[in-house]
C-alpha cells in the first residue's frame, strides 16, 4: 500500500524550522516584557474606563495586538510607549461605545433629580467628588488625559512619563499644568 | 499685589505642582485673610484631585490578567501577514497600480485627433491631377469617417475604394483652383463620391429636342387690328 505524502511547493524544512525559531525567539522576548508592562497596561485602561473587568479585557486585547505586531517594532526601547498608546486607544474606543450605549439607555430612564453640591471644596468631602472628577476627566483633551493618567501611576516619575511618550520633559510639565488647571476649573 | 493677582498665582502654583509659593504671594496671604482661606481651599481641592486620580489609576491589578494573556498568546500564533516585511505591501500595491493602468491603456486607447471636416474622394487612378493633393494625406495611418465616430479603418482593411482625408483648407484651395481653371473641368469629377457613377464628359454641345404633345391642339392666336 502506498503512502500519500503532501508536498507543499516553496516550503522547505529549513524555512519552516527557521520560522519556528524566529517565532519562539519573539515569544520569549515578548514574555519577558509582559510581566513588566502588564500592570501598566491595566492601569492605563482602568484610568480611562474605571471598571476592572473592562480594563482587564482591554489590557488583554492590547497585549495581544502588541504581540501580533511585535516584529514590526523597530526600536525595542519604545515598546512601553507603543503599548501605552495601543491601550489608550483601545480603552477610549471601548469607553466611547459604552457611553453611546448609556445615552441610549438613559433616554428611557428617569432623569436624576438630586441637587448638585455647591462648590468644589464641598464636593471634595462628599462621596460624589469621585464621580464628578471622573466626569471632568472625560472632558479633557486626550493628550492631557494621557499625561495625567501616566503621571498618577505609582512608581513613574515625570522623566519616565516623558520617555514613555517620547516628548520633552517641559511638554509633560506644561500638559500636566493645563490638565490640572482645567480639572480644577471644571470642578469649581 | 492685589487679591486677584494673588489668587491667580496661587492657582497656577498649585496646578504646576510647586510646593512653595512665591515670596510676594506669601506676604500678601499673611496680610489678607480672604486670600489665605482661598489658598487653603484650593490646596484641599488639588490634593483631592491627586488622591482621586491615584485611586482611579492605581487600582488593584487582577491576578487573572497575565495568565489570561498567556493563554491567549498560546492560542494565537504570529500571523503570517505580520511576519511579512512592510516593503512587500508597497511592492504589491505598486504592481497592482501598474497592472491597472496598463489594462486601462489597452482597453481605452488615447482619443485620435479630429479633423474639422473629411471628404471622401474617388480612387486615385481616376483622380488625375488630384495626386498632388492626396499624396501627403495618405501618410496618415488611420482614416476616419466623416461623422467623427470612434470607428476607424486601418490602411490594410477591406474597403472597396480607397479613402483619403482632405482638410477644409485644402478643399477650399482645390475648389478655388478648379474655379480658376475651367479648362480642367474633368478634374472636378474626382470630387464625386465613390459610390456614384461618374458622368461621361461630352465633347459635342448638347441638343435640346422640341417638346411635342400629341393630344394638344395648337391654334394660332387671333390677329388684332393693331397688328
Amino acid at each position: 500500500m502506498h503512502e500519500l505524502v503532501l508536498i507543499q511547493p516553496g516550503r522547505t524544512l529549513e524555512a519552516e524550522s527557521a520560522r519556528e525559531i524566529s517565532r519562539s525567539r519573539l515569544h520569549r522576548e515578548f514574555e519577558s516584557r509582559l510581566a513588566e508592562c502588564g500592570p501598566l497596561t491595566f492601569r492605563v485602561a482602568h484610568g480611562v474606563l474605571r471598571n476592572a473587568a473592562d480594563a482587564e479585557d482591554v489590557a488583554q486585547e492590547a497585549l495581544l495586538r502588541a504581540y501580533q505586531k511585535f516584529d514590526r517594532l523597530r526600536d525595542a526601547t519604545r515598546f512601553r510607549a507603543w503599548l501605552v498608546r495601543i491601550t489608550f486607544r483601545l480603552a477610549l474606543d471601548r469607553w466611547r461605545s459604552a457611553r453611546r450605549r448609556e445615552q441610549r439607555e438613559a433616554q428611557w430612564a428617569m432623569p436624576d433629580s438630586r441637587p448638585a453640591p455647591r462648590t468644589a471644596e464641598e464636593l471634595a468631602d462628599s462621596n460624589a467628588f469621585q464621580a464628578r472628577l471622573e466626569k471632568a476627566m472625560e472632558q479633557l483633551p486626550e493628550k492631557f488625559r494621557l499625561v495625567l493618567l501616566l503621571a498618577a501611576v505609582e512608581g513613574y516619575t515625570l522623566e519616565e512619563v516623558a520617555g514613555m511618550l517620547g516628548i520633552p520633559m517641559g511638554t509633560v510639565k506644561s500638559r500636566l499644568f493645563f490638565a490640572r488647571k482645567q480639572l480644577a476649573e471644571k470642578l469649581r | 499685589m492685589n487679591c486677584q493677582q494673588c489668587r491667580k498665582k496661587i492657582r497656577d502654583s498649585l496646578a504646576a505642582g510647586e510646593s512653595r509659593l512665591a515670596i510676594e504671594v506669601t506676604a500678601h496671604e499673611n496680610s489678607c485673610e480672604v486670600c489665605h482661606q482661598f489658598h487653603a481651599a484650593k490646596l484641599d481641592l488639588f490634593r483631592s484631585l491627586e488622591v482621586g486620580l491615584r485611586m482611579i489609576v492605581n487600582a488593584q491589578v487582577p491576578p487573572s490578567l497575565l495568565p489570561g494573556v498567556r493563554a491567549r498568546l498560546d492560542q494565537e500564533p504570529v500571523s503570517h501577514l505580520a511576519a511579512m516585511p512592510r516593503w512587500t505591501f508597497v511592492a504589491v500595491a505598486a504592481v497592482a497600480i501598474l497592472a491597472m493602468s496598463a489594462a486601462y491603456t489597452l482597453w481605452h486607447p488615447p482619443k485620435p485627433f479630429s479633423l474639422p471636416q473629411t471628404v471622401s474622394t474617388a480612387a486615385p487612378q481616376s483622380a488625375g491631377n488630384l495626386e498632388t493633393s492626396t499624396t501627403p494625406l495618405q501618410e496618415f495611418p488611420k482614416v476616419f469617417s466623416p461623422l467623427r465616430s470612434t470607428h476607424f479603418v486601418r490602411p490594410g482593411s477591406s474597403t472597396s475604394a480607397p479613402q483619403v482625408i482632405v482638410s477644409a483648407e485644402e478643399r477650399q484651395a482645390y475648389a478655388k483652383f478648379v474655379a480658376e481653371t475651367p479648362e480642367q473641368e474633368a478634374d472636378t469629377l474626382a470630387l464625386a463620391p465613390p459610390g456614384q457613377p461618374v458622368p461621361e464628359a461630352a465633347e459635342d454641345p448638347a441638343e435640346i429636342a422640341l417638346l411635342q404633345i400629341e393630344s394638344l391642339e395648337v391654334k394660332p392666336l387671333m390677329t388684332t387690328e393693331s397688328e
